[in-house]
């Protein structure tokens, strides 16, 4: 029996998915932009953004970072760097129902067949590169072979018949890269 | 969302202008919640509170200090989707020499969004005593929580959170509303501690008579086993 491509694609993922995911830790505080390594700022303050610029010093399983949070035509922006200032990536916050058909079709099948259901809360597609070609990204919106491109999706699922929300990173060939537990804050105080 | 709350609490307030002819009690109101998991979907949440009058202007002449009640509650929790559950529970209540038993039934949302979550809850519950009628309500409290530093509420941070809540009590064959607002100030401990603190404004006999109004200054901790 000889696998085709695709089939081959979703059964590595299946296996990866099926592993134990690592908890997401995440803490971030809005901070000024006086508080950011100048590098970082300068650069933002170099593109065409219209709104505020809303600046988070972000300390998470990867180390510290800096994000800038703004939005641009519509579309909100989040721009990571390193704590010394140097570029990690920049995700563009998508509705899930305009990523490319052949992405969306995969990413269903992995989703439908690894969990007994599941609700897409947020998509966003990530890019990875120098200041230059992500600067011109921001600027036109136009992907470019330069770019490491992958999308970031939280996902809220059922599974084994437990509920749990998951961060899953996957790369341009929809291949999982990350898959971290969202740990859930305790909602007994909105609730009772 | 700014906007929103400021129109909410003027178009609140501004009704209660309207009934500026009322009775009203200044109290304090501790109250400890205690959540203990059972399983992933399931958990019992118990709760003690109580009620202290320190200024009563419907006594002649203004009454100060009074105890009023104390209330005991619990609740089994039962998770039906990511951010639902359904709960069922019991109130007992000590009022002086009169005893209360309330039977509660509840659904609740918590949609948790970027920079702040809300939360949707509808309750009916069945009030008994053997000194009044029987009391039947239906509640719906909207809940926004907004951390003051950062998009998510994390240990040691504080964070804002106002309760609106509206109750349709039906007794004795008439119905009437009472209203609810509640903002609080919390501060999250860790994971399974916040204390908040705020005042619990309630107003009733909205629809019939003369209204009350209540301003309960509450101090209320939640704990999970």
């Amino acid at each position: 029996m000889t696998l085709n491509k695709s089939t081959l694609i979703i059964l590595f993922f299946l296996v990866q998915l099926a592993a134990s995911a690592q908890v997401k830790f995440e803490k971030e505080k809005r901070v000024k932009s006086s508080d950011v390594p100048k590098s970082a700022t300068t650069w933002i303050d170099s593109l065409p953004f219209t709104h505020k610029i809303k600046w988070y010093k972000e300390i998470s399983q990867d180390g510290t970072s800096y994000e800038a949070k703004t939005c641009l035509h519509k579309t909100k922006y989040s721009i990571e760097f390193t704590a010394t200032g140097q570029l990690i990536d920049v995700e563009l916050q998508t509705p899930f129902r305009k990523l490319n058909e052949a992405v969306k079709k995969e990413i269903e099948e992995v989703l439908t067949k690894n969990y007994d259901k599941y609700s897409i809360q947020k998509t966003q597609e990530q890019y990875i590169g120098n200041k230059d070609s992500v600067g011109k990204l921001i600027i036109d919106k136009n992907t470019r072979s330069e770019l490491t491109k992958n999308y970031e999706l939280i996902v809220k699922v059922k599974e084994d018949g437990d509920y749990k929300t998951y961060e899953i990173t996957f790369d341009n060939e929809v291949k999982l890269i990350k898959k971290l537990v969202v740990d859930q804050r305790r909602s007994d105080n909105i609730e009772f | 969302m700014k906007q929103l709350l400021f129109l909410l609490c003027s178009l609140y307030f501004g009704t209660l202008l309207i009934h500026s002819q009322s009775d009203y009690n200044l109290g304090l109101l501790p109250k400890l919640t205690l959540t203990k998991p059972i399983a992933s979907k399931t958990k019992l949440v118990h709760s003690i509170e109580s009620r202290q009058i320190f200024y009563d202007n419907t006594s002649n002449p203004a009454q100060t200090y009074q105890y009023v009640l104390t209330d005991f509650t619990t609740l089994f929790s039962y998770k039906i989707g990511s951010s639902m559950s359904l709960n069922g529970g019991y109130l007992f209540r000590i009022r002086g020499n009169q005893i209360v038993h309330r039977s509660i039934q509840q659904f609740t949302v918590v949609q948790s969004l970027e920079g702040f979550r809300f939360g949707h809850r509808i309750a009916t519950d069945q009030t008994f005593s053997n000194t009044t009628n029987p009391l039947f309500r239906l509640r719906y409290r909207a809940t926004l929580e907004i951390p003051i530093s950062g998009l998510r509420v994390d240990a040691q941070e504080f964070y804002i959170k106002v309760n609106n809540e509206y109750l349709g009590i039906y007794q004795d064959s008439s119905g009437d509303l009472e209203l609810r607002l509640m903002p609080f100030l919390g501060y999250e401990l860790n994971r399974n501690n916040k204390i908040e603190t705020g005042l619990d404004y309630r107003i009733d006999n909205f629809i019939q008579g003369r209204s009350n109004q209540d301003f309960w200054w509450v101090l209320s901790w939640y704990t999970t086993l």
